[in-house]
């Protein structure tokens, strides 16, 4: 599985949504999961797909799908 | 039921304005004989979710259905939280807020701190009406003595809370929300108002979330907070 696939994944099962929804675009409150509730389980998806531990900062700055692939960098991994 | 003479929305919103609660015991022949009394520029109704048969009653004298108000309380047991849950919350602290908090709360208010109640929604109301409804609220709140606490993130102002009590025992979160800076970054997930009341005295917390406003509504589930009722809200305007 590509570091992609990983990161699409990650944001369908933390944010519970279908994978089809999950691309460049997609916002916090852009859809109705991805509200306080869903950031969480979605930074934890995250950490858990690419064994990571988000500072603080980062977790509250990933606002969008192409955010966190910056954000990801940090943690030296390339989406 | 009861039927409020709500002076204070005259001096927020420039009509003048009636609020119906509605009880459990209240019939239909009774409240049809008083509503109809009523002769306010802007009528409230506030219905409990189990009488359906008033729901349909003021809708056919033609007030809209706006938005359900939805009670919540928190008996301030400690809750489980999720690691990440666990450590947003430990980012965020809270103290009492200064006169110059309360001035900064203000200039938030003005910018567009709130944007689901039902007078933001209302296209007979413009936004300036709604943003000072807030402020004057919260003057109110202010000679009221009200607890007004503000909560940081890493030092940084991120968001308030305001708290009243009758008792000591049971306090009422009136009005919350998140700074500008700090919206849509997830922080919203982190409810410290209970610990705050704990620290106060008090054995419970209470609650309003508009049904317009789910993401809250989720938020306040998953720091423990319980339903305790349900009031559906019909608004009319009357020329």
């Amino acid at each position: 599985m590509t570091n992609l696939e990983k990161y699409i994944e990650a944001f369908a099962e933390g944010l519970e949504i279908d994978k089809s929804v999950v691309k460049e675009g997609l916002e916090y409150q852009s859809i109705p999961e991805w509200d306080s509730v869903g950031h969480m389980g979605l930074v934890a998806a995250i950490e858990d797909a690419f064994d990571i531990m988000m500072d603080t900062d980062d977790i509250i700055d990933l606002s969008s799908f192409e955010k966190g692939i910056e954000i990801l960098k940090k943690y030296e991994v390339e989406i | 039921m009861i039927i409020t003479d709500a002076c204070w929305e005259e001096r927020n919103l420039g009509v003048s304005t009636v609020e119906i609660q509605y009880e459990t015991n209240d019939k239909l022949e009774d409240v049809a004989s008083k509503i109809k009394t009523l002769s306010a520029k802007y009528i409230v109704c506030k219905i409990p979710t189990t009488k359906s048969e008033l729901t349909s009653y003021v809708a056919k004298l033609g007030y809209t259905y706006v938005e359900d108000m939805i009670l919540v309380e928190h008996d301030l047991k400690e809750i489980e939280r999720s690691r990440m849950h666990q450590r947003l919350y430990d980012s965020m602290t809270y103290r009492e807020m200064t006169k110059e908090d309360v001035e900064y709360l203000k200039k938030e208010i003005a910018g567009g701190l709130f944007s689901t109640d039902r007078i933001t929604n209302d296209p007979f109301f413009d936004n300036t009406k709604a943003s000072d409804r807030y402020l004057n609220w919260v003057n109110d709140l202010v000679e009221q003595e009200a607890f007004f606490y503000l909560n940081l993130y890493k030092g940084d102002p991120a968001g308030f809370v305001i708290l009243q009590t009758k008792d000591g025992i049971v306090y009422n979160s009136v009005l919350g929300g998140g700074y500008e800076k700090y919206r849509n970054t997830g922080l919203g997930i982190v409810q410290k108002e209970q610990e705050i009341v704990k620290r106060l005295g008090g054995k419970r917390v209470e609650t309003q979330v508009s049904s317009n406003n789910p993401g809250q509504l989720r938020a306040l589930e998953i720091n423990g907070y319980r339903t305790k009722g349900i009031n559906h809200i019909f608004v009319k305007h009357n020329d």
